[in-house]
């Protein structure tokens, strides 16, 4: 194959990139690729429990870029601010808190896993919001599965709205962009049940060191294969 | 992590002993990667939801990160688009080589990601492939494997 059909080719791919992007985005890793073993869900109920996490950042001139995540690997929570994302005349305290479910269910689905209500607070205590919505946080929570794909749902205190949800690669994580904190939660479309099964959820890291062993052995398999037939041919 | 680093290793094993050997690098192979790299960011952003793309902070976790995926992106483009692909193109040619080394590709990423991701990392892989044919080397699509890879951790 000449180099020109080798161009070709790449055209061709990243055409078939961008339509996949743009029309499968809740299929699709982040980008493309990285590693991880994902830890096993861990639930609020547990034991032991889910943990929130929580950081101060001192009073300055313009709020930090920063992220504030759960100590899970990968985080069940994690929520990304930009600079100047709060106003910072005074200390701000980010908070992320996994929570008991709502008694009002979402209308699109149950909610997996754990509900995280994610706050920040100026030093008198005062609940802030992004200062604008182009300051908005990112959002990423990790689900039990991401077959079929969940949505982030955000609770104002009455109802659930499901959000515009991206799938954020290792241990199926999923982000959102909000303008508002609130409570979140993923949510499986159609059902399954508020309660993850005891073990957690995520790909057990042996089952992928399995997987990928398998894939190694097969392989190896091929290439032997395929070099003793290319000496028997000569 | 340290799975990453075995799955690496395990795989440059397996292409030594396969007879892979590295060949002379070359600018023009790092600007087609870099270039590849590119095309591959820029799918993504083309469609990317959030308001803007940043550069995550820099974090322990991320210094770590980064090493340990950039080793596995290379290890896995020396053994699918080096050592594969030179012995089933012997045997079938360039377009028999892209076809099972791109299948291969999305396959060995479904235990990570689900059979969803199976779409883009095929379409990923051809990117891959081709490089490897522009280019005839491995070079290329290692460059532009490692660039995606990073961009999935530093941009946000």
């Amino acid at each position: 194959m000449s180099a020109r059909r080798g161009w070709f080719v790449v055209v061709v791919s990243v055409v078939a990139l961008t339509l996949v992007w743009r029309f499968l985005p809740a299929g699709s890793p982040p980008i493309y690729d990285g590693q991880c073993i994902a830890d096993p869900y861990v639930i609020l109920s547990g034991s032991p429990p889910a943990q929130g996490a929580t950081m101060t950042f001192p009073k300055g001139s313009s709020f930090p870029a920063a992220e504030v995540s759960t100590s899970e690997t990968p985080p069940q929570a994690q929520i990304l601010m930009e600079a100047g994302t709060f106003v910072n005349s005074t200390a701000v305290t980010v908070t992320i808190t996994p929570v008991p479910a709502p008694a009002v269910k979402p209308a699109n689905g149950t909610i997996q896993g754990n509900v995280y209500r994610f706050s920040a607070v100026d030093a008198s205590g005062t609940d802030l919001e992004p200062v604008s919505s182009s300051l908005a946080v990112f959002v990423i929570l990790r689900a039990l599965t991401s077959v079929p794909a969940p949505t982030i749902d955000r609770f104002n205190g009455s109802s659930w709205t499901p959000l515009s949800t991206l799938n954020a690669g290792c241990g199926n994580t999923f982000e959102v962009t909000s303008a508002t904190m609130g409570e979140f939660a993923t949510v499986e479309p159609g059902g399954g049940g508020t309660t993850p099964p005891a073990s957690g959820g995520g790909i057990p890291g042996v089952a992928i060191i399995g997987a990928l062993a398998l894939v190694l052995i097969i392989a190896v398999a091929v290439l032997f294969t395929l070099d003793r037939r290319r000496s028997a041919a000569r | 992590m340290p799975a990453g680093v075995v799955f690496a290793v395990a795989l440059l094993v397996v292409a030594a002993a396969a007879g892979w050997r590295p060949g002379r690098a070359t600018v023009a192979a790092v600007a087609v990667g870099a270039l590849g790299g590119g095309a591959l960011v820029v799918a993504w952003l083309l469609s990317h939801a959030a308001p803007g793309v940043h550069i995550a902070p820099l974090n322990a976790g991320l210094a770590i990160w980064t090493p340990v995926v950039a080793l596995v992106a290379v290890a896995e483009e020396v053994a699918l688009r080096g050592a594969l692909f030179n012995t089933v193109r012997s045997w079938c040619g360039d377009g028999g080589a892209l076809v099972a080394t791109t299948i291969l590709f999305a396959a060995m990423h479904v235990p990570l990601y689900g059979v969803g991701s199976l779409p883009l990392d095929l379409a990923a892989g051809l990117l891959l492939g081709g490089l490897r044919i522009v280019s005839g080397g491995v070079l290329a699509p290692s460059v532009a494997h490692v660039v995606a890879d990073l961009a999935a951790g530093w941009l946000l």
